[in-house]
């Protein structure tokens, strides 16, 4: 069931307010299973509306302070005793606000993933959670991350890069495969043609047809796609993964060209 | 200090959800109205954004019950009505809350 959200007209600083409060509603209520964030941040926004129904025609920061201030800090509404074990675990390491050692906590196990032998994997993928953890906290707290961001900051961009780069370069993969003397065999019984003509060409389809179902996943799926990255790829909208699409679709298209090309020329 | 405020802490959060109850229990009644009734009631709502996750958990619970009405001053509005387990555990909650009541009044009687 959706709610219409009244209009508010706020000054820009008011809006932006509004924004940053409406974010720490739901990084304070997403944690908890007996809440439904979404439908608790429209209850808010119609709250908010209702009391400044008599307020003057554009709302200032002041005024809409003033009705925060009362709706209270959104990391207070619900009992910490409702918090999974690991949320509950960070709050009690977490004891004031500007606090680290969450910060520090992170880096050590990132730091700690490379210096160590076999442990290192877990520790580096415990980094991993902690550094999303830390930053939700944060957001739910409305606290600016500031400069633990050096320390917050290195195991997501390290694992994003990866795995962005493993998600779109896997069909690259096909080219350490061709390189097999039984694979270059079996591929000149379907192009007759050098291995260095048919080579681009395979990879091309498979490259351009793999991109674009990736581009239609993230289509599908943009919420999805905004959380496994997050908090780099908020800015990601379905126009950004139709974009992909496209590419994948183009390269596939030039490819398939080239197949017919060669095809007809021999 | 600290003894006190967290018992009136666990005090409070208690009876917000009774009190929600009863509000509810009343008339149907629209989010912000059931914020408005319990600012009636001091020391109650300190934050009062502390009503409207309580309101989720009794939707998901089958306590409470919504519905969308055209309201006259704008947009729809999201009202609230119990249901009929809302009633009972209501009616049991406010029974229990009698009892209790009555009990603390007497030992406080017999203390004076």
């Amino acid at each position: 069931m959706t709610m219409a959200t009244p209009p508010l007209t706020l000054m820009s600083d008011a809006q932006r307010e509004l924004d940053r409060y409406l974010r720490r509603v739901n990084a304070a209520l997403r944690a908890h299973p007996s809440v439904d964030a979404e439908e608790v941040e429209r209850d808010i926004r119609g709250h908010i509306a209702a009391e400044l129904a008599d307020s003057p025609a554009l709302v200032t920061e002041a005024r809409l302070r003033d009705v925060l201030n009362r709706l209270g800090s959104p990391h207070q509404w619900v009992p910490t005793d409702e918090l999974p074990p690991w949320r509950k675990l960070l709050v009690s390491i977490r004891s004031a606000s500007q606090d680290w050692r969450l910060a520090f906590v992170t880096f050590a196990l990132f730091v700690g993933g490379f210096l160590t032998g076999r442990l290192g994997v877990v520790l580096l993928l415990a980094s991993i959670p902690m550094a999303r953890a830390t930053l939700a906290l944060l957001e739910e707290e409305g606290e600016t991350l500031g400069a633990r961001r050096w320390l917050v900051y290195p195991p997501l961009v390290v694992t994003y890069v990866t795995l962005l780069m493993a998600l779109f370069a896997a069909p690259p993969g096909l080219i350490v495969t061709a390189a097999d003397p039984t694979v270059r065999e079996d591929m000149r019984r379907w192009f007759p043609q050098p291995f260095w003509v048919s080579l681009p060409i395979v990879v091309g389809l498979v490259a351009g047809l793999w991109w674009a179902m990736l581009g239609l996943l993230a289509a599908r799926f943009v919420r999805w796609a905004r959380l496994l990255f997050w908090p780099f790829a908020d800015w990601f909208e379905r126009r950004h993964a139709i974009h992909i699409v496209r590419v994948g679709f183009a390269i596939a298209a030039l490819a398939a060209a080239g197949l017919a090309a060669v095809v007809w020329a021999s | 200090m600290d003894v006190s405020d967290n018992w009136t802490t666990q005090i409070r959060k208690g009876l917000l959800e009774l009190c929600i109850l009863n509000v509810v229990d009343r008339q149907r009644v629209y989010g912000y109205d059931i914020v408005k009734q319990l600012r009636g009631v001091d020391a109650l709502l300190v934050a009062e954004g502390t009503v409207y996750p309580i309101l989720s958990r009794l939707k998901r619970d089958g306590l409470v019950k919504t519905f969308l009405e055209e309201s006259p001053e704008g947009p729809a509005r999201k009202y609230y009505e119990l249901t009929k387990r809302g009633q009972q555990l209501l009616a049991e909650m406010n029974a229990y809350w009698d009892v209790l009541t009555d009990g603390i009044e007497t030992l406080r009687k017999e203390s004076r």
